[in-house]
């Protein structure tokens, strides 16, 4: 054919941008082919998706408060991602998160905020840290396949909900699919002037906290070193077993937080429909971002607005069909990871 | 006896999928997008079989299209030396968004004529038991086989004695996937007769976890195929019952595909590694 | 097709005739380094035609034109008197050129007579097994040749696998073959063995053709003539290898007279370090690989243990690092029994390990310089106080060690896996130096680098002495041993002789104690 792969030294930030632009490029092409196919002019879909996410303060609100979720369960793959963890359980650890602080609020219902709020909290985090901890010990005790264990529990995690709120104990008693509400000492206090719930500030320190973590700390740079080599790291002493159960535990304790701010802070009850995929965009954004925290902040915030709020606009306004953000998610993760291999290679004339 | 026969249909699933797999990992390279693959060409094969009022047709299709997603998986992943299991995600995901949203218009039963079967056992559980023993024999008795293996033991080695490693990863890539196609089209137009975004219901995730706990050997996965099948089976059947917890019990499959990974993980840790050696390990033919 | 036509070309030739001959071969390098420079070359059949050189002295170029891996920019290649163009491993193979590596290139899981199948032309769809073992087993008699077929290769020991691949080699046809360092990773018994069945394969009308840096036994013992590259250019064939010394021969290779006078430094010995009492320990295959070690070493002493690769030495070192557990045995480490402790936890009491296999576990390639420095004082505080890491502190232990050690890359903040290999060995010794350790357990000490920097790491390990540390040796490389250390301990099968000071044994003693008395 005439071309041929050749090593490459060092990727330089030209080669960075390149790849970034290719991948932006064969997303736009992509977007525009799947417009074609319902009929709509690209131009006109594209402008959309920009509107639905960015175009007035309603949706700007909307995009605000679901980056909240969106960002916990990005950085909950980020974490266990620099330790060279593949954490796709996301999705289901989003739900334990929900059960935790649902089940919390119902038990301890006559609590006030001060009371129930906190333990909600630790409702949430212990139980989806609970159902990560479960992947990241057999990981760590005799090193099966976390993508599997971490795939499996969200099919699990998903019935359990069904389980309790669906004709199960939580049941609403006026006998729909969801879990009676949480009690309005349960509900998140948003911030004034808004419906935006405070976890969003929750969710943005856990990005600088994780970044601050990465760069200045021992724990770390133990995470990062692991990741890179783990035979290398554990000669020099680093205890894998330690990192291992503590990235995919805590991993699983950040998407657990998006649960609770999904159950008490937008919805108001356990739902089965509490997220329908967004442990699956946290994926995505992570791998956007190059596991950088900091990025992660401003990448889930975009990417929220044209994915999640510009894909519904799609939906509402243009008339497609539902799963078109799915889609989209789908296509921008075979964009962005074809151009990755100018990372390593230059293309050369054999 | 009925629950046999029902159990040994819903294997066929998990044999010729996971046979598939295998076949690709034996290689060297794992495809952990093949529950996208199998709801892509399920998908395909439906739109064909509905279109053309003929399952066969449909079936066609289905592996035609499993074809190309494991062509764009090689080519990922060999070609472009991307990380397998990046790869294998976008596929599963892009199958995913893919399926549920131009799939929406086809939500529904299948209006073609049924595929006939014998004593309801389908024709195709025939044909997976016919593929396992081919593929036992192809890979333990033949030159080609060896090669095979030899490409997912040490690539370079294999290399240097003259098998083109990246011909024969493509080859089993391609071939693994036509098999989850074909798997993933026996869903659809055949086994459920129907189409829904969720309609795979992770038995390609399954189909995965079965290829570890079978140690990569054909007649090992025939058995824990057919254990899966009639598991499967069982756990509808008995949420026929009155009062069954439906939803605790539709937990079992996934439950047992994790023992199952947790059983081969402990028998690999007593320090007998049935794992192709390279598997999931880019390789660069270059150095 | 033309190959196969060329395949039975050499079997015609008779003894004594010229199987291969090269002229005028040159190769550069994209580069700009000139591996080969108007190379002309005969071997004949029926001869042991050994080459010599130095690392970088082309031998490896050369070999590699000679099996098709690489292609000449000039110069031409006759086989059998015909000219011929090899243009890649596979039509070497067809024109009967064979290649035994030095890193075997075979499969650990497959049976030996499944590796000499793999990939042969000759075999067939459906492979009859036991035909083809009886083909190898004849060929083995007919060469002295000793190994179990059904075994695996990771059964089989280092001699034992390349038999297996030099049968390979042979069962396709092959009758030139290439052998890159035969003798490496063989102990003495079954060196001796090679050469035999060497002799014998060259009386069967074959050519053959060792590659060799500094053994010079081989060449003296077996060769019927020798070539000695350098820089590039053929510095001599001579045909009487016998009245050849060793000097002369040194001389041909290296250019100038090797420097061997570097004087181990006289100190006092502080108190016993490290004590190990009644250690064993398995290997990866559940065999028995240390037995039963004992021994001790005082603060500013060297052990050196001596041992032909694939006696324990690496379960050993493991064992000590904590990398792998023991089955009995104690070892106190600075008044503490660390038997049972954390790797981290020895790091912290100030043991360091230079381990053989370099960029796998000594470094991580994707990391610069600095962040190696900072992996490897993970745990010893010099700069990582409690929970967080002093970069200020790091960097500059890291541009001391930087320039101490002298290593040649733009700054600290250079990505390892970009370094070139002599600097890249400076490294791991300045990353497990650099810190205050106490006890360097040192597996390379100087394997298959330049002169420069083998001084060097060598006058720094002699420094190291001088303040108190105690070192532990892993060489092959008997001079090097003695030269280097104030005990000597041999290793064979696990097993550790007592340790004697170097003064008062010699090369022969310790030679005979390595390959079992």
């Amino acid at each position: 054919m005439g071309l041929s792969l050749q090593r490459r030294k060092d990727t330089g930030t030209k080669t960075s941008l390149i790849i970034v632009l290719i991948g932006l490029a064969l997303a736009i092409l992509s977007f525009s082919i799947v417009f074609f196919t319902a009929r709509i002019n690209p131009i006109t879909g594209f402008k959309e998706i920009f509107l639905g996410g960015f175009g007035d303060a309603y949706v700007l609100q909307q995009v605000v408060k679901d980056t909240a979720p969106l960002l916990f369960v990005t950085l909950a793959f980020l974490l266990p991602s620099r330790a060279g963890l593949w954490n796709i359980g996301a999705e289901g650890q989003f739900f334990l998160g929900g059960v935790g602080a649902t089940g919390i609020a119902l038990a301890f219902s006559h609590q006030p905020s001060i009371v129930l709020l906190p333990l909600m909290v630790l409702g949430a985090i212990a139980c989806a840290g609970a159902w990560a901890f479960i992947a990241a010990y057999l990981k760590a005790k005799i090193n099966i396949n976390e993508i599997v264990i971490t795939l499996f529990l969200n099919w699990i995690a998903l019935l359990l909900v069904k389980y309790l709120t669906v004709g199960g104990p939580w049941m609403n008693p006026e006998g729909r699919s969801e879990s009676k509400a949480i009690p309005i000492a349960g509900r998140i206090p948003i911030v004034s002037g808004t419906n935006i719930p405070v976890t969003i500030f929750f969710a943005i320190v856990a990005a600088v906290l994780l970044y601050f973590i990465f760069q200045k700390t021992r724990a770390g740079f133990e995470i990062k070193a692991y990741g890179h080599n783990p035979e290398a790291g554990v000669k020099a002493g680093i205890n894998a077993k330690k990192v291992i159960l503590i990235s995919l535990t805590v991993g699983g304790m950040l998407a657990g937080l998006g649960g609770f701010h999904q159950s008490a802070g937008v919805i108001g009850r356990l739902r089965y429909d509490l997220t329908s995929g967004w442990g699956y965009y946290g994926i995505l954004f992570a791998l956007l971002s190059k596991n950088n925290p900091l990025w992660a902040i401003i990448v889930t915030f975009l990417a929220t607005g044209l994915l999640v709020s510009g894909a519904q606009s799609l939906q509402y306004d243009l008339g497609m069909g539902s799963g078109i953000g799915l889609l989209f998610v789908g296509v921008i993760i075979i964009c962005f990871v074809i151009p990755q291999f100018l990372k390593e290679y230059k293309v050369t004339r054999k | 006896m009925g629950i046999v026969i029902l159990g040994m249909n819903a294997s066929t699933i998990f044999i010729i999928a996971g046979l598939g797999e295998l076949f690709s990992q034996k290689s060297g390279v794992i495809n952990v997008g093949i529950e996208g693959v199998m709801s892509i060409a399920g998908l395909a094969a439906f739109i064909g079989a509905q279109t053309a009022g003929n399952v066969w047709i449909g079936m066609i299709v289905g592996v035609l299209a499993g074809g190309l997603m494991g062509l764009v998986h090689a080519f990922f992943s060999i070609s472009l030396r991307l990380s397998q299991i990046l790869s294998g995600l976008g596929i599963w995901l892009f199958g995913i968004g893919f399926t549920s949203y131009y799939g929406r218009t086809f939500t529904g039963p299948l209006m073609a004529p049924s595929l006939k079967s014998a004593f309801g056992l389908t024709p195709l559980f025939f044909l997976g038991i016919a593929i396992i023993f081919f593929f036992q024999f192809l890979l333990q008795k033949t030159h080609f086989g060896m090669k095979v293996r030899a490409a997912g033991e040490v690539p370079s080695v294999t290399d240097a004695w003259g098998c083109s490693v990246v011909k024969i990863r493509y080859l089993c890539i391609v071939v693994g996937s036509i098999l989850s196609g074909l798997s993933g089209a026996y869903v659809t137009i055949i086994y459920s007769e129907l189409w829904s975004a969720g309609v795979i219901a992770g038995r390609g995730w399954i189909s995965l976890a079965l290829v570890f706990s079978s140690l990569w050997t054909p007649i090992f996965l025939l058995g824990t195929s057919l254990l899966m099948g009639i598991l499967w089976v069982s756990m509808f059947s008995a949420q026929m019952l009155p009062g069954a917890p439906t939803f605790l019990m539709q937990m079992i499959p996934y439950s047992v595909a994790i023992l199952s990974m947790i059983a081969y993980s402990l028998i690999r840790a007593k320090g007998k590694t049935f794992m192709p050696s390279a598997l999931g390990e880019p390789y660069y033919p270059e150095d | 097709m033309n190959e196969h036509h060329q395949k039975n070309k050499t079997r015609e030739l008779k003894k004594g005739e010229i199987a291969i001959e090269l002229r005028g071969i040159t190769k550069r390098y994209p580069g700009g380094v000139l591996a080969n420079d108007g190379i002309n070359l005969e071997i004949r059949v029926g001869e042991i035609h050994g080459l010599l050189g130095e690392n970088g002295a082309g031998k490896t170029t050369l070999m590699r034109i000679l099996v098709g891996e690489v292609r000449p920019d000039k110069g031409e290649i006759y086989i059998g008197g015909e000219k011929v163009d090899i243009r890649s491993p596979h039509h070497a193979r067809n024109m009967s050129i064979g290649m035994v590596h030095q890193q075997r290139k075979l499969i650990p899981k497959f049976s030996a007579i499944e590796n000499i199948l793999l990939g042969d032309p000759a075999t067939s769809i459906f492979p009859n097994i036991e035909k083809s073992k009886k083909k190898v087993r004849e060929l083995s008699e007919k060469f002295d040749f000793n190994v179990d077929l059904d075994a695996k290769l990771w059964q089989l020991d280092a001699g034992e696998a390349q038999i297996v691949e030099i049968l390979k080699v042979l069962y396709s046809g092959a009758t030139i073959i290439i052998m890159d360092e035969p003798t490496a990773g063989l102990s003495p018994v079954q060196q001796d063995k090679l050469l035999a069945s060497l002799k014998k394969m060259a009386r069967e009308s074959l050519a053959i053709v060792p590659f060799v840096t500094h053994k010079l036994p081989i060449v003296t013992e077996v060769c019927d003539r020798i070539t000695v590259l350098r820089n590039g250019k053929l510095i001599n064939t001579s045909d009487s290898i016998s009245e050849l010394s060793k000097e002369e021969l040194a001389d041909w290779m290296v250019g100038k007279k090797v420097l061997f006078d570097l004087k181990k430094p006289e100190t006092e010995l502080g108190p016993v370090l490290i004590e190990v009492e009644n250690l064993s320990a398995l290997n990866d295959q559940g065999e028995p690989a240390v037995k039963n070690v004992s021994f001790s070493i005082q603060e500013g002493e060297i052990l050196g243990i001596a041992g032909v690769a694939g006696n324990g030495q690496d379960e050993l070192a493991e064992v000590l690092t904590g990398l792998r557990k023991p089955t009995e045995g104690r070892i106190i480490f600075r008044g503490e029994d660390i038997t049972h402790a954390s790797i981290r936890r020895r790091r912290e009491l100030g043991m360091a390990y230079r381990s053989a296999d370099v960029l796998e576990r000594g470094v991580i390639g994707d990391f610069s310089i600095l962040e190696n420095f900072v992996l490897s004082s993970l745990y010893t505080q010099d700069f990582c106080r409690g929970m967080l890491i002093d970069v200020e502190c790091a960097r500059g232990i890291a541009e001391k060690e930087f320039t101490n050690f002298e290593i040649r890359a733009p700054n600290i903040f250079t990505t390892v896996k970009n370094l070139s290999g002599g600097n890249l060995s400076k490294l791991i010794l300045a990353l497990e130096f650099s810190w205050s350790s106490k006890f360097l357990i040192d597996q390379l000490v100087t394997q298959g680098l330049d002169v420069a920097t083998t001084e060097y790491i060598r006058k720094r390990l002699f420094e190291a002495k001088k303040c108190w540390k105690a070192i532990m040796l892993f060489s092959k490389d008997l001079d090097e041993i003695l030269m280097m250390s104030d005990k000597i301990a041999p290793i064979y099968e696990g097993e550790l002789g007592k340790p004697i000071p170097s003064e008062r044994t010699n090369k022969r003693e310790i030679g005979a104690a390595i390959i079992g008395k």
